[in-house]
């Protein structure tokens, strides 16, 4: 984490308000920290591809078309990259864009504007400008979408120096990232998993963010690290729950962001534990848990390790449309149980 | 055949050594026992002296090199011997011999090595695929670099320990060696000098808790337990009278005050009861032994060879059967704080209202160190992993030709009193109702009585009570 991310958060949570907590959907979340972005500042805009009156192809925007209007909640027509670019020329300018994709498969088609020109803006220009522009991805496979609406390509972002890349696993982190990227400098995106859209938890009312780069310990264990993103932080969790029925005590570590990662919470954790496990859904190699398989071997954690590390991520082939090798295609809560009783060298 | 020159080990944790001086060029003749070398380690600079007479040859490790234990790095060949090529694996390849200069033989060879090309001969050389006989000859011996397998906290704590990690058996896959090996091995080497292989002459803690005359009364206490337990119990054999006998309580390994050495097998330990008993001039004793201690009262009344056991009473002993209540012993060990100890030491009882303050104050004594509670979660992993009992001790007790009584209360929680069925006919036993696991406590003054008749018969009986087995 870099020194400014650190002061810039800090300052943030010391204006957290302790309003009341309800019950909402992660859809929910998300359209509630934009709906008060949009209140709090008049520079705040959507834009996406049938975000108005549609509400969103995952109904996350809802009806914030008919709250605040066509010139904040803006219908972009079917090109994501002449719609990144003029988001990025937003931002550039003094406005606060948030931009849908609809899949985040179709980030593929705005590369140029992201890699190219959001993430490299403040650099070439010598720091007079900057591009604090927020990307939202609907994101990762279970949904029956088939190869080229389901794939989980954060990785790819996450190796282009100039951007950040945060997935929330909760409905309350969903909101407090969202209110976190609208107040970084630089270009943020958010790969939120489409599985989880309809997950509910706490959620407070009001405005408070939550740290990019920082990640969060779910479960406190002492007997194997579990370091997951997104969904795979929720099925860690299912995980932790069965192995505590054979006297496995896992700690599971929800990344949140990937860029900046967490190192510390990492090393920590693995001084502790002595074992890691990566879990994400990506493609397996290449990927995340390389990254953090790393960071375990790069630092002090690495005389801490008894075991070779595991890496369960997404098959090696482009996600199948049929349901069950769909499933099979990505870690699910038994294949983290399996790799657990592996690493601790129990049988069964 | 030329004597090779390797490279010796000249301390216990030296894995290599710099070459610092060369006393010898290439070409001279040397005599055995003559300074040929200098090495230098992380500790000491050590001469080195020719291990034959001959004429030095092949010299490939120049000064200032780092080179593993074990390698070859000179050879003394016999006059007019012709060189051998060491590097070729076919073996024939000749170097000398009229189409070459000796000299240029050894020069070539010297110079184009460099340390990667060692590195990778010596790997090479310990590769299990190297079916090549002549590859012995290029290096010494086996102290040569071997592939290891040990994980990087195994590693930190071989060297936080001073072990040398290619003395511990691995226990992982393809014999990796992991964390809890090192422990153990750590464990075992506790007190210098005590390595598990050399004669044990480990000397186990004992307090005296009466002097006495005639044979004495010797208390094995259980797992976990230590020989204060026996306190309030010896007081009550003293106070029924009808024995003079001396009663002495011993630290188990691992336990109390001694040291664990001895505490990786059974045999160990019953070696290591035997010689504390014989050093203090115990030759004959009469035992009691609870839980654990009971399994080594057993064994050690069936097994040792200096040492008579004149009577023999088990008090819930282990190694009758294959159960005993794993969470137990587990939360014994795990409990960091007293309060999460004592719901534990309750199962103990029979009637919970029995445990208070004092036993549980002279428990937590002992647990609260999490030194100690490794070193128990280890003799825990070794005699009961699983909660499974290892000691399959029954078979004993047919040759037992002393008096031998088996205790056991009928609530025991620990260790099922229906391990006390189906027990030899010679030996007797006794089933207390509404006693736990400790009938030396729940039920004192009727333990103490039948250990004292028990004593009494051995006396009465006069049998020399040796046991025949092995």
């Amino acid at each position: 984490m870099t020194a400014d991310v650190l002061e810039h958060t800090h300052t943030v949570q010391a204006e957290k308000t302790h309003d009341a907590v309800r019950e909402l959907t992660y859809a929910q979340a998300i359209q509630e920290a934009m709906a008060i972005a949009m209140e709090r500042d008049e520079r705040v805009f959507l834009m996406g591809e049938d975000i108005g009156v549609y509400g969103g192809a995952f109904q996350v925007t809802g009806d914030l078309y008919q709250r605040f209007g066509p010139e904040r909640v803006m219908d972009t027509p079917i090109s994501e990259l002449g719609g990144a670019g003029v988001a990025v020329g937003a931002a550039m300018t003094g406005s606060r864009p948030i931009y849908e994709f609809q899949f985040s498969d179709f980030a593929t088609l705005a590369m140029e504007q992201i890699v190219n020109q959001a993430a490299k803006m403040r650099f070439m220009l010598g720091g007079e400008a900057s591009v604090p522009l927020v990307m939202r991805f609907p994101a990762g496979s279970g949904t029956g979408a088939a190869a080229q609406h389901s794939q989980s390509l954060e990785a790819w972002f996450a190796h282009v120096p100039g951007l950040k890349v945060v997935q929330p696993s909760t409905p309350h982190d969903a909101k407090g990232l969202l209110l976190a990227a609208l107040e970084d400098p630089d270009p943020v995106m958010i790969f939120e998993h489409k599985l989880l859209y309809k997950s509910k938890g706490p959620v407070p009312e009001g405005y408070y963010t939550v740290p990019i780069g920082k990640a969060a310990v779910r479960r406190v264990g002492r007997d194997v690290t579990i370091v997951a993103t997104s969904i795979m932080a929720i099925r860690s969790l299912e995980a932790a729950a069965q192995l505590e029925q054979e006297g496995v005590d896992a700690e599971v570590i929800d990344l949140r962001s990937i860029r900046p990662i967490d190192r510390e919470a990492i090393i920590e954790s693995i001084r502790k534990t002595s074992r890691l496990i990566c879990v994400y859904e990506g493609v397996q190699q290449l990927g995340i848990g390389a990254e953090i398989a790393a960071i375990a071997c790069e630092s002090e954690a690495f005389d801490y390790l008894d075991a070779p590390v595991i890496r369960l991520g997404g098959a090696d082939c482009p996600l199948p449309y049929n349901p069950e090798l769909e499933k099979a295609a990505v870690p699910q809560i038994d294949d983290i149980v399996a790799a657990a009783r592996r690493i601790v060298g129990r049988r069964g | 055949m030329p004597t090779e020159v390797i490279l010796p080990r000249v301390d216990m944790d030296m894995t290599e050594g710099m070459i610092a001086a060369w006393h010898v060029d290439e070409g001279d003749e040397v005599r055995e026992g003559m300074l040929i070398f200098e090495i230098e380690t992380s500790k000491a600079t050590m001469e080195i002296d020719a291990p034959a007479s001959g004429i030095i040859r092949q010299i490939n490790a120049p000064v200032g090199e780092s080179v593993p234990v074990g390698r070859a790095v000179a050879w003394i060949y016999a006059a007019g011997e012709a060189l051998v090529d060491h590097r070729e694996r076919g073996g024939a390849a000749v170097a000398g011999g009229a189409s070459m200069h000796p000299e240029e033989a050894t020069q070539g060879q010297t110079q184009t090595k460099t340390p990667q090309t060692y590195a990778t001969e010596a790997y090479e050389h310990a590769a299990p695929s190297d079916q090549n006989p002549h590859a012995a000859d290029d290096v010494a011996s086996t102290d040569g670099p071997e592939p290891l397998r040990a994980t990087p906290a195994a590693r930190r704590l071989a060297r936080e320990h001073e072990l040398r990690l290619v003395e511990i058996a691995g226990s992982g896959p393809h014999g990796r060696v992991a964390a809890q090996d090192v422990l153990r091995a750590a464990m075992l080497e506790e007190i210098p000098g005590a390595a598990s292989n050399s004669a044990p002459h480990t000397r186990l803690h004992s307090i005296t808790l009466r002097k006495g005359s005639g044979d004495p009364l010797v208390l094995l206490h259980g797992f976990a337990a230590e020989s204060n337990s026996w306190r309030p119990f010896s007081q009550a054999v003293a106070r029924l009278g009808g024995t003079e006998a001396g009663m002495l309580a011993v630290d188990l390994p691992a336990h109390g005050k001694s040291p664990a050495e001895a505490a990786g097998s059974l045999e160990e330990m019953v070696a290591a009861l035997e010689q504390t008993l014989l050093d203090a001039g115990i030759e004959r004793c009469h035992l009691v032994g609870h839980s654990f201690g009971g399994a080594l009262a057993l064994a050690t009344s069936a097994q040792a060879s200096r040492l008579e056991v004149r009577s023999l009473a088990l008090l819930a002993p282990a190694g009758l059967g294959p159960e005993s209540n794993g969470a137990f012993l587990r939360g014994l060990t795990d409990a960091t704080r007293r309060s999460s100890l004592v719901p534990w030491l309750r199962q103990l009882f029979a009637d919970p209202a029995r445990l208070d303050e004092g036993f549980v104050a002279t428990a937590w004594q002992q647990l609260e160190s999490p030194e100690v509670r490794e070193r128990l979660a280890m003799v825990a992993d070794t005699f009961f992993p699983d909660g499974t009992q290892m000691l399959d001790l029954r078979h004993l007790l047919n040759d037992l030709t002393m008096p031998v009584r088996v205790l056991w209360g009928q609530q025991d929680r620990i260790l099922p009193v229906r391990h006390a069925d189906g027990l030899p006919g010679h030996i007797a036993v006794h089933r207390f109702t509404g006693v736990g696991h400790l009938p030396y406590v729940e039920a004192e003054a009727e333990v103490a009585r039948v250990v004292v008749q028990n004593m009494a018969s051995a006396m009465a009986v006069n049998t020399s009570a040796r046991v025949a087995i092995r």
